[in-house]
């Protein structure tokens, strides 16, 4: 794909108010790309060819008169976001879409800004990994304070799921029950930890994991994005490497479809994204399909390291 | 919809009971709340605990055992359809009840979820912490040791420890999230942090594409969980992963 004549993958699900706002986004992009291209520096990484391919899609379900779910994925920049919304009346959808779209906002805005000038830092995580997890606090205190300015919108919140790649690695923020796997050499890998009650009783072995699958109350989740002034946001950092694949889902797809189909389903689309995106939901639908179903697939087609700032030079070696 | 049982014994009905309190209890005492006056039934036989949507049946050591659709089982999490079986008498499961809607609740302190809206959920969250926290302090004062907190990992630290060669006793400390470890085109492997824990994932191998070994066998290209005391080998050098 050359980026200076096809149009980026952007793909947002927005209803029709916040459309305005889907293109105020496309702008922030453009004007991040032209802020880097304008910098006498060498071009950041983070804005990809095609070393990295996403598709997404989302699906009302069978059983649901609307949809609650939000997503966001741009290759280009490595970066995916799926949001499953929540709460009061039609709170839902409105929570799920201020997350991504404040999350992707805050991305787009401060991407450029962390290749400026060198990047010295000392904390336990990146500095990708920090400016995401920048990025979803702001948008939680969005959503929270929406929520508390406008009573229709009352005790809404969003699970979140987001990635972004760099640097052959993948920075990722997550709350609530939605899910991020990744499938290597033919296993899927499930990274993220539910944040459910359902889960709670795992870990105290009043359900087994299989039996979880089943119970009926899988919907108590344990954080949220939006339902208080501050949020714990699990944050991933993680080696990437060319054919992994990772998928970043609602619930609607894991409620309805067992891991190992997931797994199979990935790597039979291998070679297209878009028809797994497809068979995933389809699946999803005909077992039932009794919630949204939202999922994002990221493929990595070549390795991606940073120039300056490799992981490389920053490897531990010093006792080998 | 309140989940319900039907008592049936040889075909013919005996009665139906409404789950509709936390606990009850299944036997051929009178004070039962499913109460079969059978012998081959125990006193206390099993014990039904509905949380919300959700029953769990619970063998509360009967003699005959209890079965659900043939199986014999200690614990089980009831789905609607589910026939329970104790003694020569059939207990069916229905429960009808839509899947409800997302809803958030919030861990306190203690880990325990809280939730911010419904009362009523709170307060059997409460009633379960009440009874796992008698559950554990009965079984530690059993087994001698301290109940289990909650695990918290997002606090975890841990380090790694050189076993051999010259740099044989430094340590490493893995307060990163992402620490990657070893020679480049040699073997690089890399230990990331998760909220659940240390995993160690393989990066590079070198000619041979050796991945890290683990207490002696190679992890293969999966990212593996690490536990304290782990003997990790990258690139000829042996590590002891050591949770502070």
């Amino acid at each position: 794909m050359n980026r200076n004549t096809d149009k980026p993958e952007l793909g947002v699900v927005g209803s029709s108010e916040l459309a305005p706002e889907n293109i105020a986004l496309a702008q922030l992009k453009s004007d991040a790309i032209r802020h880097s291209h304008s910098s006498a520096q060498a071009e950041p990484s983070g804005w990809f060819i095609d070393e990295i391919a996403m598709h997404g899609h989302t699906d009302k379900g069978l059983k649901r008169d609307n949809n609650e779910d939000a997503f966001f994925f741009d290759a280009s920049m490595g970066m995916a976001i799926v949001a499953d919304g929540m709460g009061g009346y039609a709170g839902g959808e409105v929570a799920s879409q201020i997350a991504v779209h404040t999350t992707t906002q805050a991305l787009y805005r401060r991407w450029p800004e962390l290749y400026e000038g060198d990047t010295l830092f000392d904390g336990e995580y990146s500095p990708e990994s920090e400016m995401l997890k920048h990025a979803v606090t702001h948008s939680n205190e969005a959503i929270f304070n929406t929520a508390r300015q406008q009573p229709q919108y009352r005790d809404m919140g969003t699970t979140l799921v987001a990635m972004v790649f760099y640097d052959d690695r993948f920075s990722a923020a997550h709350i609530g029950d939605s899910r991020i796997y990744r499938l290597r050499d033919k296993q899927l890998d499930l990274i993220t930890v539910d944040h459910t009650f359902l889960q709670e009783q795992v870990n105290r072995g009043l359900y087994t994991a299989h039996e979880a699958k089943r119970a009926i109350n899988r919907n108590l989740v344990t954080r949220a994005l939006g339902v208080d002034a501050s949020v714990d946001i699990d944050i991933y950092e993680d080696m990437a490497q060319p054919a992994d694949i990772y998928l970043l889902c609602s619930d609607g797809l894991t409620d309805m479809i067992e891991d190992k189909e997931i797994s199979l389903i990935l790597q039979r689309y291998n070679d297209n994204l878009a028809e797994g995106v497809n068979a995933l939901i389809k699946l999803a639908n005909d077992n039932g399909g009794k919630d949204n179903i939202t999922l994002v697939i990221v493929k990595l087609n070549k390795p991606f390291p940073a120039e300056r700032t490799g992981w490389l030079k920053k490897i531990i070696d010093w006792f080998f | 919809m309140t989940a319900r049982i039907t008592v049936t014994l040889n075909g013919h009905k005996h009665g139906d009971y409404l789950l509709d309190r936390e606990s009850m209890t299944i036997g051929r005492k009178p004070d039962n709340d499913i109460h079969i006056d059978n012998l081959a039934v125990s006193g206390r036989h099993a014990q039904i605990i509905t949380i919300l949507n959700d029953s769990f049946l619970e063998d509360l050591n009967s003699t005959n055992g209890t079965y659900v659709n043939g199986a014999l089982i200690k614990k089980h999490a009831l789905k609607d359809g589910d026939v329970i079986g104790v003694g020569k008498h059939q207990l069916k499961f229905v429960n009808d009840t839509p899947e409800e809607k997302t809803m958030v609740i919030r861990p306190d302190a203690a880990g325990m979820p809280e939730y911010t809206g419904a009362h009523e959920i709170k307060q059997s969250v409460d009633r379960i912490k009440q009874r796992e926290d008698a559950a554990s302090l009965e079984s530690s004062s059993l087994q001698g040791h301290k109940p289990k907190p909650a695990q918290s990992v997002q606090n975890l630290s841990a380090k790694l420890q050189v076993l051999n060669g010259a740099n044989a006793g430094r340590e490493l400390e893995l307060t990163k999230a992402l620490t990657t470890i070893g020679k480049p085109s040699t073997q690089v492997a890399a230990i990331t942090k998760r909220p659940q824990g240390y995993f160690i994932i393989h990066v590079e191998g070198g000619p041979n594409n050796q991945t890290p070994i683990i207490n002696g066998d190679p992890i293969g290209t999966q990212a593996t969980a690490l536990n304290h005391n782990d003997v990790i080998e990258v690139a000829s050098v042996k590590m002891e992963f050591i949770v502070l």
